[in-house]
């Protein structure tokens, strides 16, 4: 049993995600000759770990934050931190579930109904950040695939690791490729019909393009399981010229 | 545990050879230009990607470089059991790129379900002594290495503490087998905030063990000094350099530099500072 390790350990912890309490037990146990009055110290820690959390946001969402502005973009990444108390050892894995967050500050008007595209923007940025970050992928494995359609075998496709799908009602390649070329584009409506994305590594670079419906469905398929023979059963698409060209592109890089 | 364990290159890096650390804005400068530089920090938990541009340019940086790891999420006093998937991404790590040497915080950074990315300091007690010791021993079975731990730079103290932060990792020396990673700017961090003596730190030190230095700057903060690792190495971290040189055996330097990144020009003008420091008292 760990008593004393275990028990400074939990009121310390509960003491930093706890700011407004007054921490009298943890602060019992800490040594009063020292300069930093306790409070102070568990703000510098609790600040430590605020602010190597905002880089992290500030570099996964570099356009975002220059929509919003710095100072807001600040603002809401550092509470963002404070209320997300699981965080993540490896920020670069950090900050996923902002785009929840801030859908959330929008639905209780904390932000703007006008930055409503924003959650598919930080949607694609995470994405893009994902796939710079993902696994290496194997050679499609020709021969296997072969092997398999000749014995008539269920045929199960991989896709990339880095591989990012999504679908927008608002423009938000144009947002994303105009800010990164420095052109603003400030009133943003939503879009006849839907946008279809796809984020992707190539040469060692995150890229997103914009695919057609059919396209999206059929990766859509594979992402979900489905074997080749459902995604030709359940879709009117032309698989001849899909599923080639996804191989090709490297987004389906394997079967299972 | 005593003697080498298998796993690592010889170490290969001269007397006090002075090391910085790889940030990724310097990277494209040093593959393309090679500067003199005996060896590179690299911090582990920024390179752990498999795939993409950055393990390709680790390894090309290894390739002219020897390196070593630095990592910070070991959490090595951290009451949770330790984490597996952690160690086997180091373990791989260590396999993938042959560091000279892996190294850890004397701190925790993890609670159930909370990470905090900062290095949390904890009671140095006879309980913390025996599971600190045990997951190091754990660790370094696993590992199949010795590793260094690393003083850190704290802002409170414990009450329960029955020894101190110098002796503490002196015991986890004769313990475990592990090697002390010197921290001159958190030893001396720690001595303007908490009144304590920092040659008196370094004094206790079993210094043949101390395997890696680190320099660094600090945040003045007038009342108290924030361990900030953004700026040059402060004139009294340089005086305890010097005070530490008169003892030391050779250990590998690192200039440190995490926050708020300067031109590569500025690594090099620290590195050179350092070793006209050395040469003067060698």
């Amino acid at each position: 049993m760990l008593n004393v390790l275990q028990q400074h350990q939990s009121e310390f912890v509960s003491a930093l995600l706890n700011h407004q309490g007054d921490h009298g037990t943890f602060v019992k146990k800490i040594i009063k000759t020292s300069k930093i009055d306790p409070r102070i110290a568990l703000d510098i820690y609790r600040n430590n770990t605020r602010s190597s959390r905002l880089k992290s946001l500030e570099m996964i969402y570099p356009v975002c934050r220059k929509i919003m502005g710095g100072e807001t973009f600040r603002q809401i990444g550092q509470q963002y931190a404070i209320d997300d108390t699981e965080g993540a050892s490896d920020l670069n894995q950090y900050g996923k579930s902002f785009k929840l967050y801030l859908k959330s500050l929008l639905e209780v008007g904390r932000l703007p109904e006008q930055y409503l595209y924003l959650i598919d923007l930080v949607d694609l940025e995470y994405k893009m950040h994902a796939a710079y970050y993902a696994n290496a992928d194997p050679e499609f494995p020709f021969k296997r695939f072969d092997a398999k359609v000749k014995n008539a075998d269920p045929i199960f496709f991989k896709i990339s690791s880095a591989l990012g799908l999504m679908v927008s009602q608002y423009p938000v390649y144009e947002i994303w490729k105009s800010n990164k070329e420095q052109r603003y584009v400030r009133e943003i409506e939503p879009i006849d019909g839907k946008q279809y994305l796809l984020v992707y590594r190539s040469d060692y670079k995150s890229s997103v393009v914009a695919i057609d419906e059919n396209e999206y469905n059929v990766i859509n398929a594979v992402v979900n399981n489905l074997s080749l023979q459902e995604i030709i059963n359940n879709t009117n698409n032309d698989i001849n010229n899909i599923i080639p060209n996804l191989i090709a592109n490297k987004w389906i890089v394997g079967i299972r | 545990m005593s003697g080498q364990r298998a796993g690592l290159p010889e170490l290969c890096l001269s007397k006090h050879s002075v090391g910085l650390g790889l940030r990724s804005a310097h990277i494209d400068q040093i593959l393309q230009q090679r500067p003199d530089v005996p060896w590179f920090e690299v911090l582990m938990e920024n390179h752990t990607a498999r795939g993409g541009l950055i393990p390709v340019q680790l390894a090309a940086v290894r390739e002219q470089y020897p390196i070593s790891l630095h990592c910070v999420g070991m959490s090595i006093a951290g009451v949770d059991p330790l984490d597996m998937d952690y160690l086997a991404t180091l373990k791989w790590m260590v396999e993938q790129y042959q560091p000279v040497q892996v190294s850890d915080h004397l701190c925790f950074t993890k609670y159930g379900k909370h990470q905090f990315n900062d290095l949390l300091p904890f009671p140095f007690t006879e309980e913390s002594f025996h599971h600190v010791s045990g997951r190091i021993k754990q660790t370094q079975d696993y590992l199949g290495i010795k590793i260094l731990i690393e003083n850190v730079s704290s802002y409170l103290q414990f009450e329960a503490s029955e020894m101190s932060e110098a002796g503490f990792l002196s015991e986890l020396v004769c313990e475990t087998g592990c090697g002390i990673l010197l921290d001159i700017n958190n030893a001396y961090v720690n001595e303007f905030n908490h009144d304590c003596s920092a040659r008196d730190f370094i004094d206790t030190l079993p210094i043949d063990s101390v395997g890696e230095v680190h320099l660094a700057g600090y945040e003045d903060k007038s009342d108290y000094l924030i361990d900030a690792h953004n700026n040059r190495v402060s004139a009294p971290v340089w005086a305890l350099f010097e005070y530490y040189l008169q003892c030391a055996k050779g250990a590998p330097i690192l200039i440190e530099w995490d926050n708020d990144i300067p031109e590569f020009s500025v690594l090099l003008d620290e590195a050179q500072k350092a070793e006209r420091i050395i040469s003067r008292n060698s």
